[in-house]
């Protein structure tokens, strides 16, 4: 297939890409059914502005490799979501955390499903078994409680302490 | 859109270098896009400031422990982690749904999550406790609970007999003889009573709330059915006590229903619906009467059953469905409620209907009126065997109860697939399907379902396959919870049959207890996991959501000791039993070949020799009920001459003269007992009188628990009339009746015989006559007795054992009757 299709990312930079992998994102397939559903030949660029060039190249190689597994779109279907994450996301989304936060922000805003649930999956298990201290200390969240107000909610809490 | 904007605001100014949390510098990020975001939103770092919903998305993945410690980490993510919203989305990604049964009812899903993970745990994971007792009555057929009140109520079809004891341990037993009226054609056990409606239009019922076990049912006055009373149906949710409560209705043939008040045991109101017959009734018994006829038409029956006025004519609602829902031969079948083809959602105003292969719900909901919802099975050779709901069909509907207030739907299909369905969903999805795992038991035949009972509440579903073996499953995931049965000890059923679980319940009075039952065979197992009652706790919980506060189940070590107690208790009765029965064994080896005799066999043996000269004379038998005789009866009715029966006479006297004074204490108490009802007449009357006076120390002898059984075979087959008017339908009430007469008149003789036999002196001064009448009397009566004892053994399918013990009792018996001729 002629790749016709440019996506054009935050910072200008142009991505051609074949119209099977875009539409593993649900917002561009409907972009695409809305707007091109006429064969034109002229290449036609669609500005991402939300999404950086780094992010879309990330994207992209992640689409490629799934574009021909079919994802359904069924609502009922993530249900299934607490399976592991698959192995292949998980080296690929196995970057830095800042990257593993445009990834998920983008791929909520393109709207894939899949890659989304995965990114939120090694965020979940990043968080899993730490104490809050850690958990600040890893994602660099400033504990904004009034030393009151901690003690209040570990009065509340008291019970998940002892398990 | 939240995300966009946040992310448009933010991405003004330069690139920059960036360092991440840990301090690692990731480089620059090309281009002025969102790494400038991060400068700009200074302290505050990427993941805390996630729009929510993605935060939701990321926390839902997580477990409930590790989301309270995320409540510390800050005041954004407390109070996404208090976020109702989130519990929701990490219930749908436990359990893959966010539309089930609600454990709760609270619109909080916190608590439904947390509290349904504490239940499943506790079913899993909870001290077991198992209790079996073994019930007096021939194969059970039907079963109703009532958890709270720690009642059960048992029901043979075969026998006809009622038993009632607490349902936990199995005591306080009592038993209703003969309840089944003969000519039976439909009847409904449920906690509060039993109801049967007859050929001929009558209707009987019998409440347990009174405590006179004894009397018989009372007859429904003020009218009655003009024909064949087809479907039947009362109140199991409660009985109220005033007059004018409709507590029963009933069907017939040609499509009238009749409203009683069961209390009081009378007609309160006739209604015509219909031309053909009844099929089916279901009422909640407030304000709501469904039926469907043969031709497959609901009637929706609105009138108050509460105070109910006569003047006002109800409101009648008609669907058609078209569909012939039975076999044009079948115009009555035997419900209960777990087979039944029709169930109502009360709450959801639903009626669910199942043919062969498809499930139909209508609604009768004012709104949505005989909408049509239906599921087909993917499988169409495979047969929907039984449907059951789960305890929410009562309750009020309330969509903003956590899973939207589902209610769910158990069916069991005949190759043994489970499937499980929210009969409110709108697209009525199944929830999960799934094949049970069956370890145990011997290998099922393929004609035979593999699982044969099913029950369900919000949490689990139960089912049952053979010889008591039963599995929990979870009612929405359906991954395998725990094998909730333990082995039933041989003593009370042998393992080389396989008996199907006749009835699974689970307690349906909250969803927070973990117990429930097993009925198979003649065996009731009770089983529980972890401490019940806990439902105030739960309460308590629940009200104090608003702080968090979670009430702790304390498993109580005493309750694990218990526990372990009572599984070394099994396996030491397992083999005291083993051991009896081989003792028993060598006794009757050795006895029986001649080695040991005791005084009183020696003289047994004296007597039998003595009439077996007799027996060599024969005369004519006039014995009018020869019918009623089997084997080992017509070759010791033989008459005497009058000579022979005087020198035999003195000779037994010399011989009782020993015995008597031995055992005049005990009979004369067997006696007084035998006076004073007639149920101690079937078991005493038989025993004591029979064995007469010189075997009334040997009956001791026999093993304990065969002793019992043959009590309890006694009491269940001197109701043999009851039996066949259960299992019979109506044509052959007739019969019944004549049978029901003939055994009026024998027990009548017997009884006339009993009181003749108390005055033992003057037994010499009756003549002949009386003399025959007598022992016919008592022949027919062991006889019956014989049979009883038999019959009673293959329906039990009792072990070798037992059959051991009933060759020597059927010797004693044969002895017993030849004395019998000559007591007088």
């Amino acid at each position: 297939m002629v790749k016709r299709y440019v996506l054009v990312s935050s910072d200008n930079e142009k991505f051609p890409t074949e119209r099977k992998v875009m539409e593993k994102s649900i917002l561009l397939k409907n972009m695409l059914k809305d707007l091109f559903a006429d064969d034109d030949d002229e290449p036609i660029e669609i500005p991402l502005p939300n999404v950086s060039s780094s992010v879309m190249k990330f994207i992209l190689e992640w689409c490629e490799h799934y574009k021909d597994v079919d994802f359904e779109d069924d609502e009922d279907d993530d249900s299934k979501k607490s399976a592991p994450i698959d192995e292949w996301d998980k080296n690929f989304l196995n970057t830095d955390q800042e990257m593993l936060y445009e990834i998920i922000l983008a791929a909520n805003y393109m709207n894939i499903k899949p890659l989304l649930n995965a990114g939120c999956k090694m965020v979940a298990e990043m968080i899993r078994g730490k104490s809050p201290e850690e958990i600040r200390k890893t994602f660099n969240i400033v504990n904004d409680f009034t030393p009151e107000e901690e003690a209040a909610i570990r009065r509340e809490n008291e019970w998940a302490e002892d398990r | 859109m939240a995300l966009n904007n946040g992310i448009n605001n933010n991405s003004v100014g330069s690139g920059g270098v960036h360092v991440d949390r840990l301090g690692n510098s990731i480089g620059a990020t090309s281009g002025n896009g969102i790494g400038s975001w991060y400068k700009s939103s200074s302290s505050s770092s990427s993941f805390s400031n996630l729009p929510p919903e993605l935060l939701i998305n990321i926390f839902s993945y997580l477990d409930p422990y590790t989301l309270d410690i995320l409540g510390y980490v800050c005041s954004n993510w407390n109070s996404i982690v208090n976020n109702n919203e989130l519990w929701k989305e990490t219930f749908k990604k436990r359990n893959g749904t966010i539309q089930f049964s609600s454990i709760t009812r609270s619109k909080n899903w916190r608590n439904e999550y947390i509290l349904r993970e504490d239940i499943i745990k506790k079913w899993r994971k909870g001290t077991s406790f198992h209790q079996n007792y073994f019930i007096h009555n021939s194969l059970l057929t039907d079963a109703a609970t009532d958890f709270q009140g720690d009642k059960i109520v048992l029901f043979s079809k075969n026998s006809g007999d009622v038993n009632l004891c607490s349902l936990k341990t199995g005591k306080n037993e009592a038993v209703i003889p003969a309840t089944s009226p003969s000519g039976t054609t439909c009847y409904d056990l449920n906690k509060n009573c039993i109801i049967f409606g007859r050929w001929d239009g009558k209707v009987y019922a019998k409440l347990f709330s009174s405590k006179s076990y004894l009397t018989s049912l009372t007859l429904f006055e003020g009218g009655n059915h003009l024909n064949r009373v087809t479907s039947i149906t009362s109140n199991k949710f409660q009985l109220s006590g005033k007059p004018g409560v409709v507590g029963a209705i009933s069907g017939d043939e040609e499509g009238e229903l009749i409203f009683w008040d069961l209390k009081m045991g009378n007609l309160i109101s006739k209604l015509k619906v219909s031309n053909v017959s009844i099929v089916n009734i279901e009422s909640n018994f407030k304000d709501i009467t469904i039926v469907r006829d043969s031709e497959g038409t609901l009637y929706i029956i609105h009138k108050d059953l509460i105070n109910y006025e006569q003047d006002t004519h109800p409101i009648i609602k008609t669907i058609e469905t078209k569909t012939h829902l039975m076999p044009d031969d079948q115009t009555i079948v035997p419900l209960n409620q777990s087979t039944s083809t029709m169930v109502i959602d009360f709450g959801g105003k639903n009626i669910i209907l199942s043919k062969v292969n498809e499930l139909i719900i209508y609604s009768y909901n004012e709104s949505s009126f005989n909408v049509l919802k239906n599921y087909k099975l993917k499988n169409s050779k495979d047969e929907i065997f039984k449907i059951c709901i789960d305890g929410n069909y009562t309750k009020e509907y309330d969509s903003k109860i956590a899973g939207n207030d589902g209610c769910l739907i158990g069916l069991l299909l005949r190759s043994g697939r489970v499937l499980i369905l929210n009969c409110r969903s709108q697209n009525l999805n199944t929830l999960t399907e799934f094949d049970p795992e069956i370890k145990q038991g011997p290998a099922v035949h393929e004609e035979l379902p593999p699982i044969c009972s099913i029950s369900i509440n919000a949490c689990v579903v139960l089912l049952g396959t053979y010889n008591g073996f039963s599995v929990l499953h979870n009612a929405i995931t359906g991954s395998l919870v725990r094998v909730a049965s333990v082995r039933i000890p041989k003593r009370l059923l042998p393992l080389e049959y396989l008996i199907p679980v006749t009835c699974v319940s689970l307690d349906t009075s909250d969803n927070y207890s973990t117990n429930g039952i097993v009925v198979v065979g003649n065996v009731v197992q009770y089983f529980q996991f972890g401490e019940q009652n806990c439902y105030e706790k739960y309460k308590k919980a629940c009200q104090q959501s608003a702080t968090k506060k979670r009430a702790k189940i304390k498993g109580a070590l005493s309750d694990r000791k218990f526990a372990i107690d009572r599984g070394i208790k099994v396996e030491l009765d397992d083999l005291t039993y083993e051991n009896e029965f081989l003792e028993n064994r060598k006794k009757l080896i050795s006895k029986y070949n001649g080695l040991q005799y005791d005084e009183d066999e020696e003289l047994s043996i004296a007597l039998a020799l003595s009439e077996s000269i007799a027996g060599n004379n024969k005369l004519h038998n006039n014995n009018e009920n020869n019918d009623f005789f089997k084997e080992g009866n017509n070759h010791i009715n033989n008459d005497l001459t009058e000579q022979e029966i005087q020198a035999l006479e003195i000779s037994k006297k010399e011989s009782l003269a020993q015995l008597s004074k031995k055992d005049d204490a005990n009979l004369a108490g067997k006696r007084r007992e035998s006076e004073s009802n007639i149920e101690s007449i079937d078991h005493d009357g038989c025993l004591g009188s029979g064995f007469g006076n010189s075997f009334g120390s040997r009956t001791s002898h026999t093993s304990h628990p065969n002793h019992t059984n043959s009590n309890s075979n006694s009491n269940s087959n001197i109701n043999r009339d009851g039996s066949c008017g259960a299992s019979s339908s109506g044509n052959s009430g007739d019969d019944n009746d004549n049978f029901k007469n003939k055994w009026k008149r024998f027990s009548k003789k017997n009884r006339v015989r009993l009181d003749l036999n108390q005055l033992d002196d003057n037994n010499n001064n009756n003549n002949n006559n009386n003399n025959n009448s007598n022992n016919d009397s008592a022949n027919a009566n062991y006889a019956n007795y014989a049979n009883s004892a038999n019959n009673d053994n293959n329906a039990n399918s009792a072990n070798s054992s037992n059959e051991n013990n009933n060759d020597k009792f059927e010797d004693e018996l044969a002895e017993a009757l030849k004395r019998s001729m000559f007591e007088s």
